[in-house]
């Protein structure tokens, strides 16, 4: 069986958010990437030569569609600011457990930013990472805070300090669901 | 005995099968409780014959209350079944039947009068289902009928007995009443509901008899005239059916009025040609060119009132015509007197002669015009301006208008000529006109010059076309501003006395002065606004728009790993951001408004709209400034819509985003999540309506109503008129030939800022991370 999608190529393609979806195994993990990102601006790569820009690897959907499951950031700039340029890409052979180490991988790094919420950050890989994985790529046994911390080279206290600012969630979201508020200045 | 005994026995149980018809839900018990809560309160003076036994104590636990009222609205019975819904109802709110209870001692009278009605097996048994209406309503939470309720429950314990009851009824009613006429209060419609209740009172102490009611022929008529559908003319002996659609939209897509959206997209139909063209030139050009020509005519005859319009007189001609009118009417003897009071009332009030006359002949009760106040004791001009009545009983407090009656005083003099009725014969009218044309020597004066009088007095005297509209009692469907404007009483009322200083410059300075005086008495009452009903006040607007804003800011930071929540932060900050747009442009809320984002130009500040139908051979859209505040918005919010289909487009592409349609303009600017069917559709107001159901519910486009309202006053009305695309035809600003050039516009922008500023607007920052 002749299967194309089985050699990995290189290739330059326009990529925009029309074209590129997330891999079904990294989904997971852009999410939470997606819910403790921080609002850092890269340095802006628009005037470099097309071959010059970082390579994205990718997995072809089919004809013109493709996936991405890493490189979060690079990606995100490339679908809000840079839709009509050229990108060289790698597409790569499928190999799931990878695509999804990968994937934690950008999430495990989001720990080294400074101002990220760890104890957030934790919660989440906690509740939705496969535990296994995780602690492969943090080189642990077991998922505690303590080894978190460690991993993300911060000390406990600083984990339990951020962890007593963090307000609670209860506050209304969205619209009210009645029309009391129009009364309150009226009596 | 025991045969009479039987025989109240047989009518007291049909009275309650009528009351609680048999089949009716838990029928048994609610029958045994009617009886459990009339035999509550013991009243002599009423003889009411309770002799079923009520041994079965009521079990009411058991009942599940929700359950029967969903079985009452489900069958749609709710008028048959009204009391087992009222008892229900008012169970839920008061628990448990108690001797104590000050609500269900009311109930207890309530519940008799109700018994006592059904008694009587006439008409009258209607009015059952209004007095449970009456309680179910008011025990829906913010309901302004609650307040009939509390006092209610208070006469009831105050008064041992029923008949005392009616007449603090009758003071309750009076005073409500009072209040609602004066404007000391929002008009919230409370005193007729309380004459319902009080009529039913009356019905059974003082055993009225049922007169039905008569619907007169010109109430009926005026609606026939609202909707336009059919027209059959005879062309060539040939019936030829012309239908006219309303609106474009239909009923189900919007719930704007239909005389709102006839004034702003037909013409009103002309009045005074009978021209049948012959078959073989109907279907012309030659009469598409007539259509043009007449409807030139008819907009020259009856809305120009240019200075130079040859069918009016000058300003000093009517200064002149108003003394000698005014002079002969206090000189003359009473035979011509009437004439010259019509002339001079027509000159005071812009109401047609034929119309003053007619008024006139009427009995002081039944007059339109010339109203008598019971109160003052005086005689005023009453003008009603036609608008849309608002009937949302959540928003009648917060309401900026005190109706849509103006009021203003009439001198002396007129106002004892109208204390009874008189016939005034057409004659006397015109020997006065004839007296006043040789003395002034104006050969062409006729009834027309004098009905314009005041109209050209306010409009070009004083430049002030709104208010010569409003003061003149121009038809809604003739200036369509007028739907839409809450207007300041004082001010019109200031304009009226500047009008009437105008008109009196040529009286001698005493008569001048005495004039004046008499015209400056205000008789509005605490009324501060009267007009569109639509209009809220500016502090609920700015609590609207700050829920608006807080929805949509509160999910920055509590985006979870769902996509739900980016969904409705999507929604939230789309909803915000086309309330913003409606109240900053004031276009209508058609579908899929503002548009596409070709039509917005940020360089020039400005945006194209087509809001309406096209009208024949004229027309597409208009131009409208976008304020600094408004441009800044929508940039933010497409700066976001990049962000959001970048992190939404990846992870559900089976429904995308369609962010490159939108930024290349192939769909509209604003989109909306919607759940069934999936995916993402252009803005409509029902998805708004959607949106904020509980929150909210208000006439689709009542902020271009509260929009209208704030920018009077501040800026020149043909500007707001050309903003709103309220101009008569070859009247408009963008017109090949006219003056105005598109800069004036601009004019605009720094009222809309003030205005945004005034609501407590602010550019809201909605994050999808971080």
């Amino acid at each position: 069986m002749k299967n194309k999608t089985l050699r990995s190529t290189q290739k330059m393609l326009v990529l925009s958010s029309e074209n590129l979806t997330i891999h079904p195994d990294a989904n997971t993990a852009f999410m939470v990437w997606q819910q403790h990102r921080l609002p850092l601006r890269r340095p802006q790569l628009a005037g470099l030569d097309d071959y010059y820009r970082p390579v994205l690897r990718l997995c072809v959907l089919d004809k013109d569609n493709y996936q991405f499951f890493n490189n979060f950031a690079r990606i995100d700039e490339v679908m809000r600011f840079e839709n009509s340029w050229r990108q060289p890409c790698l597409i790569a052979l499928e190999s799931r457990h990878d695509i999804k180490r990968l994937a934690w991988c950008e999430v495990l790094n989001l720990s080294r930013f400074a101002g990220v919420n760890h104890p957030a950050l934790f919660q989440a890989i906690y509740q939705s990472a496969p535990k296994q994985l995780v602690c492969e790529l943090m080189g642990v046994h077991r998922l505690t805070v303590s080894n978190y911390c460690q991993f993300a080279g911060i000390s406990r206290s600083s984990y339990e300090y951020q962890q007593c600012k963090v307000a609670c969630d209860e506050t209304l979201l969205g619209l009210p669901k009645n029309m009391n508020w129009m009364g309150s200045v009226h009596g | 005995m025991a045969d009479t005994k039987a025989f109240v026995d047989v009518t007291d149980r049909r009275v309650l099968d009528k009351l609680v018809p048999v089949g009716s839900p838990h029928y048994v018990q609610m029958q045994a409780l009617v009886i459990d809560i009339i035999s509550l309160v013991p009243d002599n003076k009423i003889d009411l014959l309770c002799s079923i036994s009520c041994a079965a104590a009521t079990n009411f636990q058991c009942i599940d209350c929700t359950e029967i009222i969903l079985q009452v609205v489900g069958k749609g019975k709710t008028e048959e079944w009204a009391v087992t819904y009222m008892l229900i109802a008012f169970y839920q709110a008061y628990g448990a039947v108690d001797n104590g209870s000050d609500a269900w001692q009311f109930m207890s009278g309530y519940l008799k009068i109700m018994f006592m009605i059904a008694a009587r097996q006439d008409k009258h048994f209607a009015k059952i289902d209004k007095l449970g209406v009456r309680i179910r309503m008011a025990l829906r939470p913010a309901d302004p009928q609650r307040d009939i309720l509390n006092e209610l429950i208070r006469i009831h314990d105050q008064c041992d007995n029923l008949s005392s009851c009616l007449s603090s009824i009758r003071k309750y009613e009076i005073s409500v009443k009072q209040e609602e006429a004066t404007g000391k209060a929002a008009n919230q419609y409370l005193a007729s509901k309380v004459g319902q209740i009080r009529l039913a009172y009356e019905v059974v102490i003082n055993n009225k008899a049922f007169i039905g009611k008569t619907y007169d022929k010109s109430a009926k008529r005026l609606k026939k005239a609202q909707s336009v559908v059919n027209t059959t003319t005879v062309i060539d002996g040939e019936p030829l059916q012309k239908k006219l659609f309303s609106t474009k939209q239909s009923r189900k897509s919007t719930n704007v009025a239909t005389a709102e959206n006839i004034a702003d997209d037909n013409t009103p139909p002309l009045l005074d040609n009978n021209f049948k063209p012959i078959k073989q030139i109907a279907k012309s050009s030659e009469l598409q060119q007539w259509k043009l020509k007449s409807s030139y005519q008819h907009a020259s005859r009856n809305q120009f009132h240019f200075p130079t319009n040859h069918r009016q007189l000058s300003i000093t001609g009517y200064q002149m015509l108003f003394s000698v009118l005014w002079h002969h009417f206090l000189s003359d003897n009473t035979e011509y007197q009437t004439g010259y009071a019509v002339l001079l009332l027509s000159l005071l009030s812009g109401i047609s002669i034929d119309s003053v006359i007619t008024d006139w002949q009427c009995n002081r009760s039944q007059r339109q015009y010339f109203v008598y106040d019971r109160t003052r004791k005086v005689s005023n001009i009453a003008i009603t301006i036609d608008v849309t009545t608002n009937t949302r009983s959540h928003l009648l407090a917060h309401r900026q208008s005190y109706g849509s009656v103006f009021k203003r005083a009439l001198p002396e003099v007129l106002q004892i000529m109208l204390e009874d009725k008189v016939a005034v014969s057409l004659d006397d009218v015109k020997l006065a006109i004839n007296e006043v044309k040789n003395q002034l020597n104006l050969p062409a004066l006729s009834a027309q010059y004098i009905e314009s009088g005041l109209f050209v007095v306010i409009k070009n005297g004083l430049s002030k076309p709104l208010h010569a509209d409003i003061l003149t009692g121009v038809d809604v469907r003739h200036s369509s501003p007028l739907y839409y404007t809450s207007i300041k009483t004082a001010d019109l009322e200031q304009t009226y006395i500047k009008a009437v200083a105008l008109l009196s410059a040529y009286c001698d300075d005493e008569k001048k002065a005495s004039l004046i005086d008499e015209c400056s008495v205000s008789m509005n009452g605490h009324k501060s606004h009267v007009g569109s009903d639509m209009v809220l006040e500016t502090s609920t607007c700015q609590q609207f728009f700050e829920q608006l804003a807080m929805s949509a800011e509160s999910y920055n930071e509590r985006l979870n790993h769902s996509i739900e929540r980016y969904i409705a932060q999507f929604n939230s900050y789309s909803v915000w951001l086309w309330h913003t747009i409606m109240i900053q442009t004031g276009i209508r809320p058609v579908k899929h408004a503002p548009g596409l984002l070709n039509q917005l130009d940020f360089k020039r500040r400005l945006l194209w709209v087509s809001d309406k139908e096209e009208r024949h051979g004229q027309s597409d859209g208009r131009l409208i400034p976008l304020s600094q505040f408004l441009a800044a918005a929508i940039q933010n919010y497409i700066d976001y819509i990049k962000q959001f289909a970048a992190i939404y487009n990846p992870i559900c592409p089976e429904t995308p985003y369609p962010l490159d349609a939108i930024l290349q303009s192939e769909q509209s600017l604003i989109q909306i999540y919607q759940k069934n069917p999936k995916g993402f559709i252009g803005i409509t107001p029902s998805r708004v309506r959607y949106e904020l159901q509980d929150f909210f519910s208000h006439q689709d486009n009542w902020l271009r109503h509260q929009l209208r309202t704030m920018l009077t006053g501040r800026v020149p009305d043909y500007l707001i008129c050309a903003l709103y695309g309220h101009e008569h035809p070859d009247q408009e600003f963008m017109h090949p030939m006219s003056s105005s050039f598109i800069n004036q516009l601009h004019q605009l922008n720094p009222h809309l800022d003030a205005i945004a500023k005034d609501l407590h607007l602010k550019q809201i920052e909605v994050r999808l991370y971080g």
